[in-house]
């Protein structure tokens, strides 16, 4: 697992570099934009971090399925389903690497969020006014008892959410290269799929934890089990279908 | 043992391996004979794991191939199929992470008696290169089967020499070593056991030598014999 991984890793890793090539570039701009007092740049920069920050772990997500399509579809296959690996351990250090690479991505976005923001509000003299700001905001979570673990669970439930769906794509995908292989609009039989069973999760987990909305702690929590659940069946069921009917 | 029993392949209406029963015993260098299309490589996908026959059974020491067979059997096929960001250290680090059977410094050494340095990048290897850059990598494991596709694919001839020999050196009494080629005198030279394919059906699984005191035939002109019936475009070039 630990050589698949590293593997994984490196597969993914020329896409990876491109984002971070994307937020340098983006940085740099900001930082100039401030060094010279310059507030169209920064207002540019800023504009264009916030969509990157959006855009950059959907890329991560998509890659993956474009990089495990390619090990389905491609003679590059041969390399990862020649080795002594079964199709469980292989879509597992796929499903792992994904994960790890957005929770990364997340940690690392968030902090240099946090960093820019507090670098912004220095240069205009506003860090008092964000204190400010700050301090109301954890004042009016404190108020609506939104503590620390609920926080934490929200990102839990999100890393879950996540997971879950990067298991219906790769499901989807498996589909597409295996038992719909060399069949008319396989594809778009797949895309169909992703479709229709992402929204059929979203749609039973909203009915069955509706009653718990005003319970922010025991949603949040039966949220990330359920997608956790969603996610550990999918992947089960992609890489039987994986094994069963591997046609590299 | 390699073997399959009465397996037959089938993608969609195309029966790529109609009921084939074939054993590959260790200390033979198997030749796999027959026409494009014929089923060779099929085959030999099949008993990597990397293809499930639609009947039958592929079986390797009397259990039906999969992740641990893997571990046994090195597969070369005939297509390129490196990641391109490798170079050709890396590719061997790859298999020496993957294959316990995997010789480092046999690999170096074949990298050297082929002319490939270890920086040079997969995706600028020409074609020769990159067909000795597979045979350097897949014999540089210590595997009880090696079953190579076309080995002699896109090589000139002193290159081709040289893999010839390096694939008799591979070859000892423990070892299964099938391999396919359209070159088939060049196979004989080496091969001690013919297979013959057509259609997807195994014609003939003979040695060599006795095949040649039975009918006086070369191996080359068997071949002739076997698939005259074929039109002439779907001949091997031999």
């Amino acid at each position: 697992m630990k050589m698949l991984l590293k593997y994984e890793f490196r597969k993914s890793w020329s896409a990876k570099l491109i984002a971070l090539g994307l937020f340098a570039v983006l940085e740099a701009a900001l930082l100039l934009g401030l060094l010279f007092d310059h507030s169209r740049t920064v207002g540019f920069a800023t504009g264009l971090l916030v969509f990157a920050a959006f855009v950059v772990p959907m890329a991560i997500g998509i890659a993956s399925v474009v990089i495990l399509h390619r090990d389905m579809n491609s003679k590059q296959g041969y390399m990862l389903f020649m080795t002594p690996r079964n199709c469980y351990q292989i879509l597992g250090a796929k499903v792992i690497e994904n994960g790890v690479s957005v929770l990364l991505a997340g940690v690392a976005i968030a902090l240099l969020g946090v960093l820019d923001v507090t670098l912004v509000f220095a240069r205009y003299n506003l860090l008092d006014d964000l204190w400010e700001q700050l301090s109301k905001i954890i004042e009016a979570f404190t108020h609506l008892s939104i503590d620390r673990t609920t926080v934490l669970l929200f990102f839990f439930s999100v890393l879950c959410s996540w997971l879950c769906t990067v298991n219906i794509a790769y499901f989807a995908d498996i589909l597409s290269s295996s038992i719909l292989r060399g069949k008319k609009f396989s594809g778009l039989v797949a895309f169909i799929f992703f479709i229709v069973i992402s929204l059929l999760v979203s749609r039973l987990g909203f009915f069955a934890f509706e009653s718990l909305n005003r319970k922010p702690v025991s949603y949040l929590l039966a949220d990330a089990v359920y997608s956790l659940v969603c996610a550990v069946a999918l992947y089960f069921g992609a890489a039987a279908i994986m094994d069963r009917n591997l046609n590299v | 043992m390699l073997e399959s029993r009465e397996v037959t392949m089938r993608f969609g209406s195309t029966v790529a391996l109609d009921h084939v029963t074939l054993r590959l015993e260790p200390g033979h260098i198997y030749a796999l004979l027959g026409p494009n299309g014929s089923g060779k490589t099929t085959w030999m996908k099949l008993a990597t794991g990397l293809l499930h026959p639609t009947e039958g059974q592929m079986l390797w020491k009397g259990e039906t191939v999969g992740m641990h067979s893997r571990e046994d059997v090195a597969y070369m096929s005939t297509e390129p199929f490196f990641y391109p960001w490798m170079t050709a250290k890396s590719v061997g680090k790859y298999y020496e992470d993957f294959f316990a059977d995997f010789d480092p410094a046999r690999y170096e050494d074949l990298l050297r008696r082929m002319d490939l340095a270890p920086g040079l990048k997969v995706k600028n290897l020409s074609s020769g290169m990159m067909a000795k850059m597979k045979v350097a990598v897949t014999l540089a494991r210590r595997a009880k089967v090696y079953l190579l596709d076309e080995p002699f694919n896109g090589i000139d001839l002193l290159a081709r020499d040289q893999i010839a020999r390096t694939i008799v050196e591979a070859a000892d009494s423990d070892t299964v070593l099938a391999m396919s080629s359209h070159l088939v005198e060049e196979m004989e030279a080496i091969a001690d056991w013919a297979v013959f394919i057509k259609q997807g059906r195994l014609v003939e699984s003979c040695d060599l030598e006795t095949m040649r005191q039975r009918t006086g035939l070369s191996m080359a002109d068997r071949y002739r014999q076997v698939y005259a019936d074929l039109g002439a475009g779907d001949k091997e070039v031999l």
